[in-house]
């Protein structure tokens, strides 16, 4: 009887202490996948928009700079129209 | 059978005359002439760096490229206040616009919004000792080209894809009459999307109607306040809206004179500015042309005077258009 008790307390400790590692290495899993998703999620693709080498002041336009391929407010693009990589993993 | 056939094709093209045209094109003015010129106000950049300029109520406000964003000035243009701190803050503001100014017996109250942040405040400014309160009204949640508050709760918006919108007391948005065709949310959705056919608008002082002028094609709009759309003018020709610039000419301001619109159109066939006149239902009435490059045009419905600002010649010119108040 009192080797049963003690086999039996054993078994209950090795069983919470497997559960409590087991669910520590998956919650760490867990944890780096959503880590990993993140950082993918961070390298989003290039995006292609129309831009302009030449700018001049205009209330209530915008436009994108081809210098920089960033949105200006209250400027217009002049002349020749280009395209430029938005890249929002730069930013 | 011959007589027939004749009496039916005149009553199809008397049909499709009399049915209602979306636009009309306006190739020539019932009447050409010369502004009056009353006075010029040269203005130094390095003190105002003038991006806009308006009269209201008796008041100037300037609105400048960098902080302080705004200035009001008395009808002499003597400074009473100035505001708006560029920055990200509480009561910082990146992209300020004029949308409104409401004048009472001891405050002007000028609306603007914030472009970028796509809120709406209220600057109260104490006209006997040029004190300003500035408060938020709305924050709309997302960048906003175009904002103004009416008097019946609502407000008529325009995001960043360019299409107006009342927004209701309860939260509904319903575009205005023609401003919710195709719209491709796919694309308009985009962080990244500006729209090829930009505009800016006013509303009339009376409130009944509002204005909505092509910055960057030859396209006048003219809406009343329920939204129907009054009509459509293009000048010269049809504009190509796969352009983000139109070959032909553009407008770059609005003003409400009596009962007549007057606009300011920058023709580039013609490289010069006019002034143009226009009935409530934008009718062609007469046109001047002006000696000058116009970038910015305001009036005074009281006097009858509209005010040019030409950025490239530092000056502000004031021309009389009294005959139609």
């Amino acid at each position: 009887m009192k080797n049963l008790i003690i086999f039996s307390s054993i078994s209950f400790l090795l069983c919470t202490g497997g559960i409590a590692i087991k669910a520590h290495i998956t919650s760490d899993d867990f944890l780096n996948a959503n880590a990993e998703a993140l950082l993918e999620s961070r390298s989003l693709p290039d995006i292609t928009v129309n831009c302009f080498m030449e700018t001049e002041f205009k209330m209530g336009h915008s436009f994108y700079y081809c210098f920089d391929c960033r949105r200006y407010i209250n400027a217009a693009g002049i002349g020749k129209m280009m395209t430029c990589q938005l890249n929002f993993n730069q930013e | 059978m011959n007589k027939r056939y004749f009496w039916i094709i005149v009553a199809i093209f008397a049909l499709y005359s009399c049915a209602k045209r979306e636009y009309y094109t306006i190739h020539s003015f019932p009447k050409e002439g010369d502004a009056i010129l009353l006075k010029e106000i040269k203005y130094d950049p390095t003190e105002y760096f003038l991006a806009d300029i308006s009269w209201a109520n008796g008041y100037w406000i300037y609105e400048l490229r960098d902080e302080p964003f705004f200035i009001l000035l008395d009808r002499d243009l003597n400074e009473i206040a100035h505001f708006g701190r560029k920055g990200n803050s509480p009561n910082e503001f990146l992209s300020p616009m004029l949308s409104n100014v409401i004048s009472d017996s001891n405050a002007v109250n000028i609306y603007f919004y914030d472009w970028d942040k796509g809120r709406l405040y209220n600057a109260s400014v104490n006209k006997n000792n040029g004190d300003v309160h500035i408060s938020e009204l709305k924050d709309f949640g997302k960048s906003m080209r175009y904002v103004r508050a009416l008097d019946d709760g609502r407000y008529i918006c325009s995001a960043e894809n360019n299409r107006y919108y009342f927004l209701e007391k309860n939260g509904e948005e319903h575009y205005l009459e023609g401003w919710g065709n195709e719209v491709n949310e796919a694309v308009e959705l985009s962080s990244t999307y500006v729209p090829t056919f930009q505009s800016r608008s006013d509303v009339s002082p009376d409130n009944n109607l509002f204005a909505v002028y092509s910055i960057s094609h030859q396209v006048l709009i003219l809406h009343d306040m329920n939204g129907k759309r009054i009509n459509t003018v293009y000048i010269s020709k049809e504009p190509d809206m796969g352009l983000y610039d139109s070959d032909v000419g553009s407008f770059n301001g609005i003003t409400f004179l009596g009962d007549v619109i007057v606009a300011l159109y920058e023709s580039v066939e013609d490289e010069c500015s006019y002034l143009m006149v226009f009935d409530r239902e934008l009718s062609p009435l007469k046109r001047y042309r002006l000696p000058i490059d116009g970038n910015i045009l305001t009036g005074n419905p009281e006097e009858g005077v509209v005010t040019v600002l030409s950025y490239d010649d530092e000056k502000m010119y004031c021309y009389d258009l009294s005959e139609w108040l």
